[in-house]
This record gives C-alpha cells, sequence and structure tokens, in this order.
C-alpha cells in the first residue's frame, strides 16, 4: 500500500484538527481546544487502482506562540493551508505559511477554506481573488461543522499526492 | 547513572534508550505501559526503535542519527507530539543525548506540561483571535464611513447614513474634528462609559485622556496622522472597570487632508478577565518581566489597607521616543530594560517597581518622609542617566522626571495618589533636568490653572482672541528697519494681553499649537500684504514650535496662502526654529524646510547657541540666518567669556555665508560692539518693544526720516501722547 504524508498547516483555530477528526473519526466538536504540538492520524483512500494511506500530520497552529517548523515538512507529499473564511487575517496568516512552505520546499499546496457554514468576512472574496491564488495547486471549501467537502478535500489530497514523488 | 540522568532529567515517568556500538539498543527504564505499546519487544527483549508504532518518532530519528554521527555532547529535542495507542492517548517527547561517548534515547511522558500549556495557549489563543475580530470589525466601520464620506466636506450631515450606521452599531463610535473636538458619539459609546449624553463630561474626553496618559506615542500618532490602535484601561472608581480596546483613524479628503479622525471603542473586559486564570499573562509584563499596570493597583491597595507610610512614584523615562525613531523600537526597548536593570537594586526587596505602559513606570516606596523619598529618587535619576551603550556602539543618554505623592499626608485613596503622583510627574515631564516632584496644594492649584487655560485657549482658537505684535529687526549698518518678528499675544476677556510664555506651553503639550500656528501663518501673510500695499516692503519672521513642524497640513497651508496672495509673499516670509527641532526630528525638518525654501521663504534659527553642540544640520539644512540668543547678547557688555562666544557665532556664521540676527539688545554699548563685529541686524528694547499692528504702521511714517533707534525714540513718544 501507497503511504502519503500530508502536513495541515494554518494559523490557530481555523479548524485543522477538526477537520481531521470529522474525516478519520466522524466527529466534530463545536468547542475551541487548542492543539499543541503534533498529532498524527492515519487513514485509507480507495482511488481506482489504489489504495493510498494518507498520514495526516495535524500541527500545532502557527502563530506569536508558535512558528514554523521546517522538519515537519520533510518528505510530505501535499501540505494543507487552512483558512477560516470569518476571519480575514487567517487569510493573510495562510498566504505566509505558503509562502515559507514553498521556500523551504517544492510541495503541492491545497487552500482549504474552512467554516463555510458561517458568513464570511466582509471582503472575503475580493482579497482571495486578488491575492495570489496561482500559490496553490487547488483551493477547496469545507465545513468540518456541517460535513461538507471534507471528503473531497481528501481525495483530491490522495490524488494529488500521488501525482508528486 | 542512570538515578543521576533521570534526576538531571527531573522525570520518572519517562523510557531510556542506550544505543549500543551495533545500531541496536537496549532499553534501561521502560516501565511504562505507553513504552510497550510503541514499542513491541524481540524475543529476546531487545528494542528496535527503528521498527517502532510511531510515525512520529520515527521521523525524530532521522534527526536523531544525525546528531549521533556528529559525537558532540548534548541533546535534542522531537518536540511535544500525541500519541494515539491502543492503551490510550499520550503526550510524549523524545530526546537524543549525547553524554560521555554514549548516546541516549529518552522518550518523556508530558501529559501534565501540555495540559499545562494547553490551558495557557488556550486563553492566549483566543484572546488573539478575539483581537483580530475586533481590528476586523473596526476596519470594516472605518472602511464603510470613509468611502461613505469620501466626498463630504468637513460638516457632517448627521441624519445622513453614516448616523444610522453609527447608531445600530455594537460598539463605539465618534467622530472627531482636526482639533479633537467632537462631531458625533454614538450611544453604544455613551453605554461603555456609564454615562448619559446630556452629562458635562463625554465619552470622547475620557478616551482622549486615557490614551494620552496611557500611551505617550498618542500626540505623535496625532501629529502624523496615522492610524492606531491598543487597548486602555478605564476605572470609573467605586463602581466599574473596562478593558476598552481602541482604533483611531484619520479620514481624509479627495486631497488627503485631513477631514476628521473617526474613533472606534470595543469593550473586551470578558477577554481579558478570561485571562486572569492566568496570573502571568495578567499580572506581569512581557518585555520587562515587571509586575504590570494591574498588579500594581492590586499592591496599591493592599499597601494602603496596612496603613504604613509609604510613596507612590510615577516615574517617566524620557527621550525613548526619540531613540525609537533614531535606532529603532528594538533599541528603545533595550534601553528600557537597561533602565529596568539598573532601577530594581536601588529600590530594594520591599518596595515595588511596575511597568505601567510604554515609558511609564511606578513604585511605591515604603519611606516615612520626604527626604528619604527624594535620597531614593535621586538615586534612581543617578544610575538611570548613566550612558547606555546600544546598537553599533552608539551610546544614549536617557532622563527621569519622577513624581511622588505621599500616602497619609496627601491622599484618601488609591486612584487619588495615583493621579496626584501622575501630577508630580507631568509637571517635571517638560523640565530639561531631571527632577523629582512632590505633590503639594500648590502644584494642584497650578495644575487646575492649566486646565483652565487649556479650555480658555480652545475658546480663544474659535472666537480668535489672539492679536499678532510685530517687533522691527534693524540693519546695523544703514539703521533701517528690515525685518519684524511677528510675536502673538492673546487678548483675553476681561483679563487683557497675556504673553506667550504662559499659553503657548500649554498649547504645545494640548496639540493646539497647531490650529494656533495655522493662525499665525495665515494673520501673518495677511498683514504682510497690507503692509506692502502701504509701501512698507519688510520682512516677517514667524516662530514655528516643534509640534507644528510635524503638522503634516502646515506645508499645505503655506503653500496655499502664499500661492494665493497677489504678491509675492514668500519672498518676504520667513519661519524661525530652534536648534533643538532641528536635531530632534532631523528628516522631517529636512523635507519640511526644503520644500518651503522653494517657495522662496527664508530660514532661520531662533535662540542659537543654546541647543545642541553639533552643528552639522547648519551645513545640511538650508538655512539663512542664525538669531543669536538675548542671553549672549546681555553678556556682552560685562563678560568676556560671553563676548568670545558672540565673536565665534559671527565668524561661524559668515564662514557659512548666514546672516547674523541679534536678539535682546539693550544699550548702546551691545550695539556697538555687534556692529563693529559685523553682525548684520538686531532687535529689541534698545530699539523697539513689540508693537501692535497700528502701532507699528504708525511707527512706519517716520522711518524715512529717522535714521538710527527711531522706533524707540517713535515710542517713546507714542507712550506719552
Amino acid at each position: 500500500m501507497i503511504q502519503k504524508k500530508v502536513c495541515i498547516f494554518g494559523a490557530s483555530a481555523v479548524g485543522k484538527t477538526s477537520l481531521v477528526n470529522r474525516y478519520v473519526a466522524g466527529i466534530f466538536n463545536d468547542k475551541y481546544l487548542t492543539s499543541i504540538g503534533v498529532k498524527i492520524d492515519k487513514k485509507i483512500v480507495k482511488l481506482n487502482d489504489n489504495n493510498v494511506q494518507l498520514m495526516l500530520w495535524d500541527i500545532e497552529g502557527i502563530d506569536r506562540y508558535s512558528g514554523f517548523n521546517r522538519k515537519f515538512i520533510r518528505g510530505a507529499s501535499v501540505a494543507i493551508v487552512v483558512v477560516d473564511q470569518s476571519r480575514i487575517q487567517s487569510f493573510q496568516d495562510g498566504l505566509e505559511i505558503t509562502r515559507m512552505l514553498k521556500q523551504e520546499q517544492e510541495i503541492p499546496v491545497i487552500l482549504v477554506i474552512n467554516k463555510s457554514d458561517l458568513p464570511p468576512a466582509d471582503a472575503w472574496h475580493s482579497i482571495l481573488e486578488n491575492e495570489s491564488p496561482s500559490l496553490f495547486e487547488a483551493q477547496l471549501q469545507t465545513s468540518a461543522k456541517q460535513n461538507t467537502g471534507v471528503d473531497n478535500l481528501f481525495f483530491d489530497v490522495a490524488k494529488i499526492s500521488l501525482n508528486h514523488t | 547513572m542512570l538515578a543521576s540522568l533521570l534526576q538531571e532529567l527531573n522525570i520518572l515517568d519517562c523510557a531510556v534508550m542506550v544505543k549500543n556500538q551495533d545500531n541496536s539498543y537496549r532499553a534501561i527504564h521502560s516501565n511504562t505501559t505507553w513504552f510497550s505499546a510503541i514499542f513491541p519487544r524481540g524475543l529476546n527483549g531487545e528494542v528496535t526503535p527503528e521498527n517502532n508504532n510511531s510515525v512520529y518518532l520515527t521521523d525524530f530519528l532521522y534527526d536523531a542519527n544525525k546528531f549521533w554521527t556528529s559525537n558532540l555532547d548534548g541533546r535534542i529535542n522531537s518536540g511535544i507530539w500525541s500519541e494515539q495507542t491502543s492503551v490510550g492517548l499520550w503526550r510524549l517527547e523524545a530526546s537524543a543525548i549525547t553524554q560521555d561517548d554514549k548516546k541516549y534515547l529518552v522518550i518523556i511522558n508530558l501529559e501534565n506540561e501540555y495540559n499545562i500549556r494547553q490551558s495557557t495557549l488556550q486563553l492566549a489563543r483566543e484572546l488573539l483571535i478575539s483581537n483580530d475580530k475586533v481590528l476586523e470589525q473596526h476596519e470594516l466601520i472605518y472602511k464603510r464611513i470613509e468611502s461613505l464620506t469620501y466626498n463630504l466636506s468637513n460638516k457632517i450631515d448627521l441624519h445622513s447614513p453614516i448616523k444610522e450606521l453609527m447608531e445600530h452599531c455594537e460598539f463605539g463610535i465618534a467622530m472627531i474634528d482636526a482639533n479633537m473636538q467632537p462631531l458625533a458619539q454614538n450611544p453604544a459609546l455613551f453605554h461603555i462609559f456609564d454615562i448619559r449624553e446630556n452629562d458635562s463630561i463625554a465619552p470622547i474626553d475620557i478616551i482622549l485622556d486615557l490614551c494620552h496618559r496611557q500611551f505617550p506615542e498618542f500626540q505623535r500618532v496625532l501629529n502624523t496622522q496615522k492610524k492606531w490602535n491598543s487597548e486602555i484601561y478605564w476605572i470609573k472608581p467605586d463602581t466599574v472597570s473596562r478593558w476598552l480596546h481602541i482604533t483611531i483613524c484619520p479620514v481624509k479628503d479627495i486631497n488627503t487632508k485631513l477631514t476628521y479622525w473617526l474613533l472606534l471603542v470595543t469593550d473586551i473586559s470578558r477577554v481579558k478577565y478570561l485571562q486572569q486564570s492566568n496570573e502571568k499573562l495578567t499580572y506581569f509584563d512581557v518585555m520587562t518581566d515587571l509586575p504590570n499596570r494591574q498588579f500594581f493597583w492590586q499592591s496599591l491597595e493592599n499597601a494602603m489597607t496596612r496603613n504604613s507610610s509609604l510613596f507612590v512614584l510615577q516615574i517617566n523615562i524620557k527621550h525613548i521616543k526619540r531613540i525609537n525613531e533614531a535606532y529603532g523600537y528594538a533599541a528603545g526597548d533595550e534601553v528600557i530594560k537597561t533602565v529596568v536593570a539598573r532601577l530594581k537594586p536601588i529600590i530594594g526587596e520591599q518596595s515595588i517597581l511596575a511597568r505601567l505602559g510604554g515609558n511609564e513606570f511606578a513604585i511605591i516606596l515604603y519611606k516615612s518622609n520626604e527626604e528619604e523619598c527624594e535620597l531614593v529618587a535621586k538615586r534612581l535619576i543617578n544610575a538611570a542617566c548613566e550612558p547606555i551603550n546600544i546598537i553599533n556602539q552608539n551610546t544614549c543618554k536617557i532622563g527621569l522626571s519622577i513624581g511622588a505623592s505621599h500616602y497619609q499626608n496627601d491622599v484618601i485613596s488609591a486612584q487619588e495618589l495615583m493621579r496626584n503622583a501622575d501630577l508630580a510627574a507631568f509637571f517635571g515631564r517638560d523640565k530639561k533636568n531631571q527632577s523629582i516632584h512632590f505633590y503639594s496644594e500648590a502644584l494642584r492649584l497650578q495644575s487646575l490653572r492649566r486646565i483652565e487655560l487649556e479650555a480658555a485657549l480652545r475658546v480663544a482658537i474659535e472666537d480668535k482672541q489672539f492679536e499678532l505684535f510685530l517687533q522691527p529687526i534693524y540693519d546695523l549698518q544703514s539703521g533701517n528697519v528690515i525685518k519684524a518678528e511677528a510675536l502673538i499675544r492673546w487678548n483675553k476677556p476681561n483679563q487683557g494681553l497675556i504673553l506667550p510664555d504662559e499659553f503657548i506651553p500649554i498649547a504645545e503639550q494640548t496639540g493646539l499649537i497647531v490650529a494656533i500656528g495655522q493662525w499665525v501663518i495665515k494673520e501673518s501673510i495677511k498683514l504682510l500684504e497690507i503692509l506692502h500695499k502701504q509701501n512698507i516692503p519688510i520682512t516677517l519672521s514667524v516662530n514655528l514650535s516643534p509640534i507644528q513642524i510635524r503638522d503634516q497640513q502646515l506645508l499645505g497651508i503655506i503653500t496655499n496662502s502664499v500661492t494665493k496672495s497677489e504678491i509675492d509673499v514668500a519672498s518676504f516670509l520667513e519661519l524661525e526654529l530652534t536648534e533643538g527641532v532641528l536635531v530632534d526630528d532631523f528628516e522631517t525638518v529636512q523635507v519640511f524646510l526644503t520644500a518651503v525654501r522653494k517657495l522662496g521663504i527664508t530660514i532661520a534659527i531662533d535662540d542659537f547657541g543654546t541647543g545642541y553642540s553639533s552643528l552639522s544640520y547648519l551645513q545640511k539644512l538650508p538655512i539663512d540666518h542664525l538669531k543669536i540668543d538675548r542671553s549672549f547678547i546681555q553678556e556682552l557688555s560685562i563678560g568676556h567669556n560671553q563676548n568670545a562666544i558672540v565673536l565665534a557665532i559671527l565668524a561661524m556664521a559668515k564662514s557659512l555665508n548666514l546672516g547674523v540676527i541679534a536678539e535682546g539688545v539693550e544699550n548702546e554699548t551691545q550695539q556697538e560692539f555687534l556692529r563693529q563685529n559685523s553682525c548684520q541686524s538686531a532687535q529689541g528694547y534698545l530699539f523697539s518693544r513689540p508693537l501692535s499692528f497700528k502701532q507699528f504702521i504708525n511707527a512706519s511714517d517716520h522711518w524715512s526720516t529717522e535714521n538710527k533707534r527711531p522706533f524707540s525714540t517713535l515710542l517713546n513718544k507714542e507712550n506719552s501722547e
């Protein structure tokens, strides 16, 4: 079976852990509980001819209390950058993280716009359009709360990871 | 060995493995349930970490092997990770250690540390997110109001959609004009401050007062018309206190002229109080590790309940702004830390030193009388004012102004005690020397007088109670009047003329100088036009204060006034600045002076010789004249030393091709000395005191017939008439 390392980055409280929990365990908790360090979960995605085991590295939110650790990206096939559409600042942070990732390693980065159940922040769409979407291999909307777009996300991740050795 | 290692690591819930020569591992301490889940043992009980069940640990072993290969004593850590095993969820951290040629792999269960860190960061991150949301809300409202008012004039129609938006907004909004007078304040803002719309005090007064008190940089923000946000703490004694997030944004018109300020206020008390479960975040200043304002308040209230004799010292570190501007904020922070390190040993264990914010500190000092307190204060000043090394081998010096208030003698409440110390510190803030001031009744009355004057000044600006007097400046060779210095006077109703010495310092402190300065420029140009129409083609010299130089509107006002004039006003306008202005903010001044010089306006340095010794700016800036300070001129007839200084200034001016004006000439000896040593021009009571414009015009009738000292003669005639 093919194993692929997938790193999940983003600012604090954008829903990285919620996405993984929803996808791996099918659960969601509305209460925000900050993650510390790294937690790795595994899940097999069935593609046409292959079973791909995704090793999902859920990495502590990057902010003033926890910086970007370049060693996490080592050996990763795909990076996911999660942003919260109700907070513009999370998108700015996501862009910064993506730039750091690209500097470290040429790797496909998927932008995940989470919390699609909430109304987007004012000017969210114009900022999203203007601010360099070309950085991303793909862009998807999800709601871990409503379980929309989550399976699709990891299915796409698995497909993209196969194209990246 | 193991015992000492574990003791050194200060852990017991851990697994320790030694790496053998053949790259296998031997577990020397592993009595843990989680260890077995992660490391399935071989038949002989050997451990093979490379075959462990943890993906994270496997990844770390890559780094660990590289580290061990280096053979250097030391340790690298994996960082904390969560490991889900068949027997539970574990919070672990691995370390690769080399010690005395032995290589260890240590894995520690950090459950407790994880929980502590999680609860700390949970609060900190909630605060961070909350702060982001507040900023985003403020930005949104700012943009909406800015777009609604973009094409409007200064007069805001409060029946417009703006008013509707303000009224329905859930956080406080105020609009303030360029003179900091309120144009509108929404109901939410009144609600935050627990006051009614017809109360004597308005929310905006409280906010501006708090901002000025708690943030030394606030005036600079206003002067430079920058967007700014911060958190302020407001207490309504005995009833309520609130943490408020403040954003202040300049709203400018199409010509980038400031139309008004928008002030946005959100109550963030709830989030702040959440922090209280984390004492370190709540009560200590991150930069200096000193107690913060909240800790200080609590300590002060506790100390007062013990009824012991104590002083509250409010300390302001001077010149930090200058250091920040010259060397950057990191250097300013280092200076503050150095000063704190010097102050702490002096006050001793029992007293409390706290950082109130910015460059403001406070001390609770247990002393019984003023003499003892003053002794400590002087030691603080001496220690703090020693030169401080900063980046690139530069040194700088700071100053301290200390205000002190005595519990038992002066006050009854902590608020009053702090207010009094603040008042005393404020009194010393403008003094050049390092100083301590004790709060007293006289000081309070003086302060009241200041407050009254400030209020009256605001009225004076609106009612145009100012008048320009002109003091003639003489060409010492020809005896002709070639210039006049415009000097402001305040015709205060029922009180008569008030001299600038009394009201200009207050105007500078309150920022009112900007409006006054603008009026002076416009009025001077108006007077120049009248003079020239009456065939009196002289130059008018106008004083500029340091704050005016930073007024971004000033250049526009001068340019507009000069270009609109029917005559070539610029060629007959001179601006006077003091040396301190040039040194304090060289780049701003350089840009400003270059621009006004392009218009044809000349520049003079006022009070020359009393300021800084560095004269390099004389060559770098477009300066035309030096005005020798009156203190040197007054001593001319007495001491040879002063003669030498004046001669040196004249020689230097000659070599730099600058004109010289002597100020404060009062007798013939001084005039003769100046004339003999080629000083071109002079002003002073020997020639004329400052005259009202009408007197000046009358006096000019006689200029063509009188040669020398016509003004003193004329003035005497006028006064006797």
